[in-house]
């Protein structure tokens, strides 16, 4: 599928909003959902039975779906004035944009703007866009991987293709297995291949295919 | 009790011009036409509530049930039209805002009268005789029928203007007692088992009542009736609740000349927006619609339009969605005038500061409405949206985006389904062609926007049917597949159509 109809990873991008909601620095936040085609099926946002129970045992925040709003800001300019008007109000806990046609100039403000203010801002761009420049701290890709034996579970493979700081090394040292259980919804991720590297979700852009 | 100059107003046929002067306004020829009756439901049977002036003149009583009114008139030639007491009452409140111009204190007395405090108002009308040609004259311009009468109390006034002999009364200080003797007793405004009570022991006219020894009505006829005969004479303290027509939020200021400086405008601007809320605060109102008009010297007046999710009396909020809107506006030659108006006002729930908390979740709050509020003013309208669960269980109307609302719902359980949902719904379902062994099969190979997928793996059917009233609407069953590039899809087949579509995706 070329750039016009790609499709975010979005149960990875739910699952890593809902991370931001329990840490501290996120509790009381809202999560925003830039640009209508990273908006997720409001069924993924709402939690289930079993989900509901660890979210009362955190410290009962209330759910995804209630946190959200979704804006449908449909210009590259639009999308990236609302990511930084959101970025830097201090209410927001996590930025979710659709990063399609963004250049360097606005990469680095959206980097500057979640920095002071210690939002993550996660910018979703499609595989054709891997060759651009950007000034995001860190930048993945994600693929759906169809790995057999698993049943119903989804598998996507994250690989880390920069991230600064960070020695650039080729490997399955940079490659995490992540699976979403169809039964709960819930997505667990671990290591693929023994590694030291553990990323923390602070501060993040990814980049998917 | 010297000097208090009471006015009352009846309006003796208030339900039927009323609506007449709807009709009128709709645009229907006016009752030369047919004589109207308003009636209503009493216990099984329907009756007459009011009629007009042909139809009582034709023999149609209040009260008589309207199949006994229809046979009257020959060939059934008359109107008849539901009685609507509600809507009556919200047109007197209205009635008693327009008649502020008689007098400044008015409360309407409902089902069809006005109390109106006339004290020191005859200068303006140049004498009371005056004051009531007025008020009539400008109730008949109207299309209202009504009888006035003017008394140092309002139980007096009150009864002149129904029972009196004359349309018109004037009672002089003093003249009460002489007024109100001639009357039914009715005119005391009592309950009508209390004026059975005294129609069956003889007393018909207040005269009459007024001759019995004082200190035997209260155990026979009850404290009200002297409450009354009091208020009538004179002699107990009647007062009248006043309607106070709400004064609007506005506030303009109007400049010396045409001016182009745009940090004078803005300061106007600011100024009369503190104005304005710290009237909305001593109020406990907030905003949720503030209009700004710049009156443009060469120009038509300018109209800015601000409107907040939640609403709001902070002047820094509302400046902060202002201020864009300003700098863009056109000033034309120069602007003459600023005005400045706050409406859709509601209740702003306070929050009560506690010692303990550091007010983090205030601050974290107003920020949250200032940045959704700029987004939706840049964006316009139904651009920022929040979803809410419905009260359906199908997928594609389980879920509703809608503007964040000052309130929060609770949530209907019907749309948060057990089983699982795709991660993505498509707007627009994607027609697929689909090779399956069986029709409710497992599904090896899906065609979709021209490219062809091999199914890996394949979980269904599920079969979701509409709810029983819909009977339109389609039984669909859908089915997980898995393509071979591991992304799985979420397919539907039409049960009448036997037409296959991809619905949503696990992304």
């Amino acid at each position: 599928m070329g750039a016009r109809c790609w499709v975010p990873p979005v149960a990875v991008l739910v699952d890593l909003a809902r991370g931001t909601l329990t840490t501290g620095a996120g509790s009381g936040g809202t999560v925003l959902w830039i640009g209508q085609r990273c908006w997720a099926y409001p069924h993924a946002l709402a939690p289930r039975e079993r989900r509901e129970a660890t979210a009362q045992a955190v410290g009962g925040q209330p759910p995804l779906l209630e946190r959200s709003v979704f804006v449908d800001a449909r210009t590259t300019a639009e999308r990236v004035w609302a990511a930084e008007l959101a970025a830097r109000s201090g209410a927001v806990s996590a930025v979710i944009a659709d990063g399609t046609g963004l250049r360097m100039a606005d990469s680095r403000r959206l980097q500057l703007a979640a920095e002071s203010c210690k939002t993550v801002v996660l910018l979703a761009r499609p595989d054709t866009e891997r060759g651009e420049l950007s000034a995001a701290r860190s930048r993945w890709l994600v693929e759906p991987s169809a790995e057999p034996g698993l049943g119903l579970d989804q598998q996507w493979i994250v690989t880390l293709l920069r991230c600064k700081g960070v020695q650039p090394t080729v490997g399955s040292a940079r490659r995490w297995a992540v699976r979403r259980e169809h039964a709960t919804g819930i997505v667990r991720d671990w290591q693929a291949c023994g590694g030291d590297l553990a990323v923390r979700v602070v501060d993040r852009r990814t980049a998917t295919a | 009790m010297t000097g208090r100059r009471a006015a009352a107003i009846w309006l003796s046929e208030w339900s039927i011009d009323v609506r007449q002067r709807r009709d009128r306004a709709a645009g229907d020829s006016p009752s030369g036409g047919l004589p109207l009756l308003l009636v209503h439901q009493d216990h099984q049977r329907q009756v007459v509530a009011s009629c007009c002036r042909r139809a009582r003149n034709a023999g149609v009583q209040p009260g008589m049930p309207v199949a006994q009114a229809r046979a009257l008139f020959n060939a059934g030639r008359i109107r008849i039209e539901p009685y609507e007491p509600k809507r009556d009452a919200a047109a007197l409140r209205t009635l008693a805002v327009w008649a502020h111009r008689l007098s400044p204190i008015v409360s309407p007395d409902p089902p069809d009268g006005l109390l109106l405090d006339l004290t020191g108002c005859e200068q303006v009308f140049g004498g009371e005789e005056r004051w009531t040609s007025t008020a009539l004259r400008q109730l008949s311009r109207l299309g209202l029928h009504a009888r006035v009468a003017i008394a140092p109390t309002f139980g007096c006034a009150w009864a002149l203007a129904r029972f009196g002999p004359e349309p018109v009364a004037i009672v002089p200080p003093g003249g009460q007692r002489g007024a109100i003797a001639p009357l039914p007793v009715a005119a005391l405004r009592l309950e009508p088992e209390t004026t059975a009570d005294l129609g069956t022991v003889g007393v018909e006219t207040i005269g009459q009542l007024l001759d019995l020894p004082r200190s035997a009505l209260p155990a026979r006829f009850g404290e009200s009736l002297l409450l009354n005969l009091d208020r009538a004479l004179g002699h107990a303290i009647e007062t009248i609740d006043p309607l106070r027509p709400s004064v609007p939020h506005v506030a303009e200021r109007v400049f010396e000349g045409p001016t182009d400086r745009t940090d004078a405008i803005e300061w106007a601007v600011r100024d009369l927006l503190d104005t304005v809320t710290g009237r909305l605060r001593a109020e406990s109102v907030g905003t949720r619609h503030v209009d700004i008009v710049l009156v443009r010297s060469d120009l038509d007046p300018e109209l800015l339009t601000v409107t907040m999710g939640r609403p709001s009396h902070d002047p820094a909020h509302l400046w902060v969605l202002i201020r864009p809107k300003l700098e863009r506006a056109h000033l034309g030659f120069g602007v003459e005038g600023v005005r400045v108006a706050a409406l859709a006002l509601a209740r702003v729930r306070h929050r009560q500061a506690s010692c303990w908390d550091s007010g983090a979740d205030t601050a974290t709050d107003r920020a949250r409405d200032l940045l959704l509020d700029t987004l939706a003013n840049r964006f316009g309208p139904g651009r920022v949206l929040v979803a809410a669960a419905s009260a359906s269980h199908i997928p594609q109307r389980a879920f509703v985006l809608r503007e964040p609302g000052p309130k929060e719902r609770r949530t209907p359980n019907a749309a948060i389904v057990p089983q699982d949902r795709p991660t993505m719904m498509l707007a627009k379902p994607l027609p697929a062609e689909v090779v399956a062994l069986t029709p409710d099969g497992p599904v090896h190979r899906v065609t979709c926007r021209g490219q062809t997928h091999d199914v890996l793996a394949c979980c269904g059917p599920e079969r979701i049917a509409p709810e029983w009233w819909r009977h339109r609407a389609p039984t669909r069953d859908y089915f997980t597949v898995q393509g071979e590039d591991g992304r799985w899809l979420w397919l539907g087949r039409d049960l009448t159509s036997g037409r296959w579509h991809v619905y949503g995706m696990w992304a």
